[in-house]
C-alpha cells in the first residue's frame, strides 16, 4: 500500500476550500487519486507549500493561490487544468451535490425533476469555502461553467426563439438553428461550433468565448452582439450584419466574411489571417493590432478604421478603400 | 440538453431520394418564372420601356443561372438528369400557382403591365418577420412535405427563399447523419462550371460539398428576395456593384421610381418600399406601348390551317427541345450547354414574331409564345 504522509492535511485543507466535509469528501472514493494528481501536478514543493500556506481568509480573493484554485476545481469538476482526471470524478464532482442534482448522463435524475428549480441556497450556505469558488468564477478562472437554463433550451428548440435567454454554455453544435431570432441573451461560453445559423438574429446577445468554428452563419444578423474571444475560425459570415459587435481577440482565421456588415466593429487584436474581407465594410472598425496577415481586403472599405500595429503581411488590398478614403496601391503588403 | 430531438419521421425530405425529389421541384419552381417573364419581356414594342425591358431581361436571365445553380446542386447529391426537365409534368399549365405549394396567387402568360408586375412581385416576395420572430419553425412543428402522397396536408411556402430554407435545413440535417462524402456522392463531370456558362448574370458556382451546395442555393435566395435579416434590398456580392433583388426591381416599375443601393453622401441603402432615386419617366416606363397579346394563349385559341398556329407549334416544338438539350448538357455533356443557350436565342425571335401577329379572327388579340412540352 502506498504510503501518502500528505493525504490527511490534503483532506483538511481541501474540506475548507470546498466547504464539505472530510468525510464527504472521503466518500467520493477519490481523495487517494486526487492527493496523487495534485502531487504529480504541483510535485513534492509544490503540494508541501499549498499545505502549508492554507486557504486564504475572505477578501483576499485577488491573492488566492493559483494552487488552490485549482484544487477546488479539481474537486468540483473533476478537472485537473483542462483534463477529466478519470470517468468517475465527473459522477462524483461536488458541483452535483452543490446543487442538488445528479450529474447529467450518468446517474438518472428522477422523472420531471428536470422542472424543479435548482437550489443556489445549498450552495450559498456552504459558506466560504464556496465563496472562494464564487469568487474564481467571476474573476473568470476556470471553475465548473454554469449551465444553461433548461426551461430556456427548451423554448428555443419548440419555437425557434428566445429573448433573455440564459443559454450560457448550452451544448449546441451541429444544430439547424436556421433563422432563429435570440435576442438579448446569454450565449457565453456556448457550443455552436458547425452549427447552421444562416439569416439568424442574434442581437445585443452576449456571445463571449462562444465556439463558433466552421458554423455557417450567412446573413446572420449579430449587431451589437459581444463576441469577445469567440471561435469563428472557419466559419461561413459572408453577407452577416456585424455592425457594432464586439470581437475582441476573436478567432477568425479562414473564416469567409465577404460583403459582411462590420461597420464600427470592435476588431482589436483579432486573429483574422487568411479570412475572406473581399467586399467587406469595415468603415469606423478598430483593426489595431489585429493579425490580417494574408486575408483577402478587395474591394473591402476601410474608411475611417484604426489599423494601428495592425499585421497586413501578405493581404490583399486591391481596390480596397483606405482609412484615408484613398484606394489601395494594389501593392501587397511584404511580410 | 433536456429538448427531444428533432423527431425524424416529421421531417419534410427525410433521405437523400426524398431531396433529391424536392430538388426536381425546385427546378420546375425556377422554370415556371420564366415563360411569365419572358411573355411580359416580349409583349413589350420595341423602342419602349427601356427600363422595363432591362428589369424583365435581367431577372428571366438570372432564374436561368438559378436553374443552373439547381441541376449542380442536384447533380453533386447524385440526381439522375433523365427525365426532369423533359418529363411531362415540368411545366405546368398557366395559369398556374408556383410548385411551392402557395395558393394565394397564379402566375400567367400575360403582356406587360400594372397587374402583372403586381404577380412578379408575388413570385419574389420576401418573409418579413419582427426581431424576435424566428424565420422558420422549429423542426418538430413541421407540417407534412410537398412530396408525392402527402395528399392535403402538403406543405406550402410562402416564398421562393424559404423552400430554398428547408432544401438547406434538410441538407444540414442529412450530412450531419449521413456523412457530406456520402451526401455529396455525384459525379463531379456533370457540374456546369463558369467555363460553360456565360452571358448570364452572376456566376456559376461548382458544387461538391455542403458549404459550396448552401452557397449557390444562397445565392438564389438573395438574388430573388435580398436578405431577410437586415431587410436589405440588394444581393450580396463580394466584389462590384450590390444588385438589386428581384421583388425591388419590380417594385421600382411598380413605384415609377429607382432604388439606390448606396445613397449618396452615407454608407446606406434604401430601405424596402422607400425608393430614393429618380423618378422613372415615359421612355422608360410605358404601359401602352405593349402588344396585346392574348392571356394563357393555348393552340386551340389558334384557327386550324392558320399561319400563326404553324408559327406557335414550330416554337413549341422548338422549346421542347431546347429543354432536351438543356437536360442533356446537366447529364454529363456541359459542352451542350453552348449550342443549347444558341437554341434559346433563335426562339427569342420566333417569339417577337408571334406577339406582332394578330390572332385571325380575333384581330384585336395578338398571339403569343406556347410554353407546353410537345
Amino acid at each position: 500500500m502506498t504510503h501518502r504522509p500528505h493525504l490527511a492535511p490534503f483532506l483538511a485543507l481541501s474540506a475548507r476550500l470546498t466547504g464539505f466535509s472530510i468525510v464527504d469528501l472521503e466518500g467520493t472514493g477519490l481523495a487517494e487519486l486526487y492527493h496523487d494528481v495534485v502531487l504529480e501536478g504541483l510535485g513534492q514543493d509544490g503540494l508541501e507549500a499549498l499545505l502549508a500556506v492554507g486557504p486564504p481568509g475572505p477578501g483576499g480573493a485577488d491573492q488566492v493561490p493559483t494552487a488552490s484554485q485549482r484544487l477546488i476545481r479539481l474537486w468540483y469538476t473533476g478537472l485537473w487544468d483542462d483534463s477529466l482526471v478519470d470517468p468517475q470524478a465527473y459522477r462524483e464532482g461536488l458541483l452535483w451535490r452543490a446543487i442538488e442534482t445528479n450529474p447529467p448522463g450518468s446517474r438518472p435524475p428522477g422523472y420531471g425533476t428536470w422542472a424543479l428549480e435548482p437550489s443556489l441556497c445549498a450552495t450559498l450556505a456552504r459558506g466560504l469555502a464556496s465563496l472562494v469558488l464564487v469568487l474564481a468564477l467571476v474573476l473568470g478562472w476556470g471553475g465548473p461553467a454554469a449551465a444553461a437554463s433548461d426551461a430556456d433550451l427548451l423554448r428555443l428548440q419548440q419555437a425557434n426563439s428566445c429573448s433573455g435567454c440564459d443559454l450560457t454554455a448550452a451544448a449546441l453544435a451541429r444544430s439547424d438553428l436556421y433563422g432563429v431570432a435570440i435576442s438579448s441573451s446569454d450565449l457565453t461560453g456556448a457550443d455552436l461550433s458547425g452549427s447552421l445559423l444562416n439569416d439568424a438574429r442574434l442581437v445585443r446577445s452576449t456571445l463571449v468565448d462562444v465556439k463558433l468554428e466552421n458554423a455557417l452563419l450567412i446573413g446572420a444578423d449579430l449587431s451589437g452582439s459581444q463576441l469577445s474571444g469567440a471561435d469563428l475560425s472557419d466559419s461561413h459570415l459572408t453577407n452577416a450584419i456585424l455592425r457594432g459587435a464586439v470581437l475582441r481577440g476573436a478567432a477568425l482565421e479562414g473564416a469567409d466574411l465577404s460583403s459582411a456588415d462590420l461597420r464600427k466593429a470592435q476588431l482589436a487584436g483579432a486573429h483574422l489571417a487568411g479570412a475572406n474581407l473581399a467586399g467587406s465594410r469595415l468603415q469606423n472598425a478598430d483593426l489595431s493590432n489585429a493579425d490580417l496577415s494574408n486575408a483577402d481586403l478587395r474591394h473591402a472599405d476601410l474608411r475611417q478604421a484604426v489599423l494601428d500595429g495592425a499585421r497586413l503581411c501578405g493581404a490583399d488590398l486591391q481596390e480596397a478603400l483606405m482609412p484615408d478614403g484613398r484606394r489601395a496601391d494594389g501593392l501587397t503588403p511584404a511580410c | 440538453m433536456t429538448a427531444m430531438p428533432p423527431s425524424k419521421s416529421e421531417s419534410p425530405i427525410q433521405s437523400i431520394e426524398d431531396l433529391r425529389t424536392y430538388l426536381v421541384i425546385a427546378m420546375q419552381i425556377e422554370h415556371a418564372t420564366i415563360p411569365p417573364y419572358l411573355t411580359a419581356l416580349y409583349s413589350i414594342r420595341p423602342g419602349s420601356n427601356s427600363e422595363a425591358v432591362e428589369v424583365i431581361r435581367s431577372v428571366a436571365v438570372e432564374e436561368m443561372l438559378h436553374l443552373t445553380l439547381v441541376c449542380n446542386v442536384y447533380n453533386a447529391i447524385g440526381g439522375t438528369m433523365a427525365n426532369t426537365l423533359t418529363s411531362s409534368d415540368f411545366i405546368p399549365t398557366y395559369p398556374a400557382y408556383l410548385p411551392t405549394g402557395e395558393r394565394e396567387f397564379e402566375v400567367g402568360l400575360r403582356g406587360f403591365s400594372p397587374d402583372t408586375i403586381a404577380t412578379f412581385m408575388q413570385i419574389e416576395r420576401m418573409q418579413e418577420e419582427a426581431e424576435d420572430v424566428p424565420l422558420v419553425v422549429a423542426r418538430q412543428h413541421s407540417c407534412l412535405g410537398m412530396l408525392p402522397g402527402a395528399g392535403e396536408g402538403r406543405q406550402s411556402f410562402y416564398s421562393i427563399g424559404l423552400f430554398y430554407a428547408e432544401v438547406i435545413r434538410r441538407l444540414f440535417e442529412l450530412c450531419q447523419e449521413l456523412g457530406e462524402d456520402t451526401v455529396f456522392c455525384g459525379d463531379p463531370a456533370k457540374q456546369i462550371s463558369q467555363d460553360y456558362y456565360y452571358n448570364g448574370a452572376g456566376s456559376v458556382i461548382v458544387v461538391h460539398d455542403l458549404a459550396t451546395a448552401i452557397q449557390a442555393l444562397r445565392m438564389i435566395q438573395e438574388q430573388g428576395e435580398g436578405a431577410p435579416r437586415g431587410h436589405r434590398i440588394y444581393a450580396g456580392s463580394a466584389v462590384g456593384d450590390h444588385a438589386l433583388a428581384h421583388y425591388f426591381r419590380f417594385q421600382q416599375l411598380q413605384l415609377g421610381r429607382y432604388y439606390q443601393t448606396l445613397i449618396p453622401g452615407s454608407d446606406e441603402a434604401d430601405a424596402p418600399d422607400a425608393p430614393t432615386g429618380a423618378p422613372m419617366n415615359g421612355a422608360e416606363l410605358d404601359y401602352a406601348a405593349v402588344y396585346p397579346i392574348k392571356p394563357d394563349l393555348r393552340l386551340a385559341d389558334l384557327p386550324e390551317g392558320s399561319e400563326v398556329r404553324a408559327k406557335a407549334l414550330d416554337f413549341q416544338q422548338r422549346y421542347s427541345a431546347f429543354l432536351g438539350e438543356l437536360e442533356r448538357a446537366f447529364d454529363g455533356a456541359p459542352q451542350q450547354l453552348i449550342p443549347a443557350v444558341g437554341s434559346m436565342f433563335r426562339l427569342r425571335s420566333l417569339a417577337d414574331e408571334l406577339v406582332r401577329t394578330p390572332i385571325p379572327g380575333q384581330e384585336h388579340l395578338h398571339a403569343a409564345p406556347l410554353y407546353t412540352l410537345t
